[in-house]
């Protein structure tokens, strides 16, 4: 009896443990499933893309190819990571489609044809939501599992990349 | 007698409240060591972006613009040695040396102005006698190579005045050395008729400077097709009522790498070739995907007197070997009608090689051919830009 008490009790708790540890992740996890990153911009932004139409203005807009948000009056400002973070990598593959050594001779002819600079660098997660919180057509890129640091006036657009492997 | 619990379920309900004091406590600790370890996080990353700011500027001072948003400088710098190989001599000179520094200033988000100065040392090459193909003089020249302010009002409509690149084709809308294969232009676009130098320069097909106005502008064309355009007016020959007008429009259809161009215009060669006017028109072909870098141009010239119509096109493949490298060939054709030499004929061949994308270093060799006289020299380049 007394051993049906204390396996009770264990269960109970281990139970009790299990509920809190992936309360805590639970987001994470469920944002990995789409992809290891995603593409976060300011959430007063009106742009209706979906799929194919938001990578390609995601695309545009880094590029500098165009300047404002397609069906919003909003001027485009985006942020990259450092050149050797995950997230760069992955966009510069999975979004722009380019290999980095393209996107260097891309912006050494933007630089060269208008004067326009390649986007700046953030490097801290919390800076780069803060900075996308504060411009309406901000646009930026993060670790899903970075996310829960997302602060409001900002939204996802969507994510890209292989999911993390466990 | 056997003592009768009376509560039977507190030993173990007990057990339970004491098992999930101790986990709720072991998460609280659990979440306050997490909350301490993000905060050291964010202070070291604060630390980090103090330090590169620090590291930046120090105890110099700030620029700051008068009253622009945004002033970004930049530039390169190019030198290049050239030897000669023609019947009578073999010569060879460090024939040209260039700095440019961009200048960008960001008055709000719809109005905007660039300007390029231009510092350069050039020895042009003289190829009035093709038996003997020389140096001329060291030419020193300071210019104010692009000056324009841009309005946006929207992205598939801007305004542009002042000086700017007429953009036609491939080459002389990239135009600047950090991103050529080689050096000298294309003949059609560095050759003056009537002028046996090879000076790049004003009266090629199509003057490459325009001071005047242009409309310009890029759009989306069904799903993933973009078409870029523009229209111009504008003079830049000593004579400033010399007017050029011109237009083109090109479409890169989707993710192919395909890009092709329509170009026309109409131009006053001025005082050079007795004030003759004439139209030219053009077409271009650019293939940039993966390994292969593929451009070609074909301008057509209708002169109206004077002088004869020209023709003047190339091709040029390239391959990218890794990021580093790239090989190129380019067949280079122009009839230049009075120049007096008949046709020419350029093939060139080079390999460029990139340490770092923002250092490009050259070795190219040219075969250059003329019909009239039945002449031709050879030349060896090798250059260096570095942009910044």
């Amino acid at each position: 009896m007394k051993l049906i008490k204390l396996i009770t009790v264990l269960a109970i708790g281990l139970l009790l443990s299990l509920q809190a540890v992936s309360a805590g992740t639970g987001l994470a996890q469920e944002k990995s499933e789409d992809g290891r990153f995603a593409v976060v911009i300011n959430a007063k932004n009106e742009f209706k893309g979906e799929g194919k139409d938001a990578r390609d203005a995601v695309r545009r807009l880094f590029l500098k190819d165009a300047s404002t948000w397609s069906g919003t009056k909003h001027k485009a400002k985006a942020f990259d990571r450092g050149a050797k973070d995950d997230a760069h990598i992955s966009f510069v593959t999975d979004v722009l489609e380019m290999k980095e050594s393209e996107l260097a001779k891309h912006w050494i002819m933007v630089k060269q044809k208008s004067g326009e600079t390649r986007p700046r660098e953030v490097d801290s997660d919390r800076s780069l939501f803060k900075m996308i919180a504060k411009y309406d057509g901000a646009l930026g890129f993060a670790e899903t599992s970075s996310l829960e640091d997302l602060p409001e006036g900002t939204k996802v657009l969507f994510t890209f990349g292989e999911p993390e492997k466990k | 007698m056997k003592k009768q619990n009376l509560f039977p379920l507190a030993q173990p309900c007990a057990s339970v409240g004491l098992a999930l004091l101790l986990i709720s406590g072991a998460a609280s600790a659990q979440a306050d060591t997490d909350r301490i370890q993000e905060l050291e996080d964010r202070i070291d990353s604060l630390e980090d972006q103090l330090l590169d700011v620090d590291e930046r500027v120090g105890t110099r001072a700030v620029v700051h613009a008068f009253d622009a948003l945004q002033m970004d400088f930049g530039g390169f710098a190019t030198q290049r040695v050239n030897a000669v190989k023609s019947d009578a001599h073999t010569r060879a000179a460090f024939d040209m040396g260039q700095f440019e520094l961009f200048l960008k200033a960001i008055i709000d988000d719809d109005w905007e102005f660039f300007s390029i100065l231009e510092f350069k040392r050039v020895a042009s090459l003289n190829e009035s006698d093709t038996k003997d193909v020389q140096f001329g003089s060291i030419a020193n020249k300071a210019d104010l190579e692009l000056y324009w302010f841009n309005y946006r009002l929207a992205d598939s409509l801007q305004f542009r005045a002042g000086r700017f690149i007429a953009e036609h084709g491939i080459i002389n809308v990239e135009h600047f050395q950090p991103t050529l294969l080689h050096l000298d232009y294309p003949m059609f676009m560095r050759k003056k008729p009537g002028s046996g130098s090879n000076n790049s320069g004003s009266l090629s097909f199509f003057e490459r400077f325009m001071v005047g106005a242009m409309a310009h502008g890029q759009t989306s064309v069904g799903d993933d097709n973009s078409l870029v355009y523009n229209a111009y007016i504008g003079t830049d020959k000593q004579n400033g009522m010399d007017y050029q007008s011109g237009a083109r429009a090109a479409l890169s259809w989707g993710h192919s790498g395909l890009t092709t161009g329509l170009n026309f215009g109409h131009g006053n060669h001025g005082a050079v070739v007795n004030g003759n006017s004439y139209d030219f028109w053009g077409v271009d072909l650019l293939y940039d995907k993966d390994a292969i870098l593929w451009k070609n141009e074909l301008y057509a010239s209708k002169e109206d007197v004077g002088t004869e119509d020209r023709l003047g096109w190339y091709t040029q493949p390239a391959v990218r070997l890794a990021d580093k490298w790239i090989a190129f060939y380019r067949y280079d054709f122009l009839d230049n009608a009075d120049l007096g030499k008949g046709d020419q004929t350029e093939h060139v061949v080079g390999i460029n090689y990139l340490p770092n994308p923002l250092v490009r270093l050259r070795a190219t060799a040219t075969q250059a051919s003329f019909d009239l006289p039945d002449d031709d020299f050879t030349s060896f380049q090798l250059s260096a830009t570095i942009s910044f």
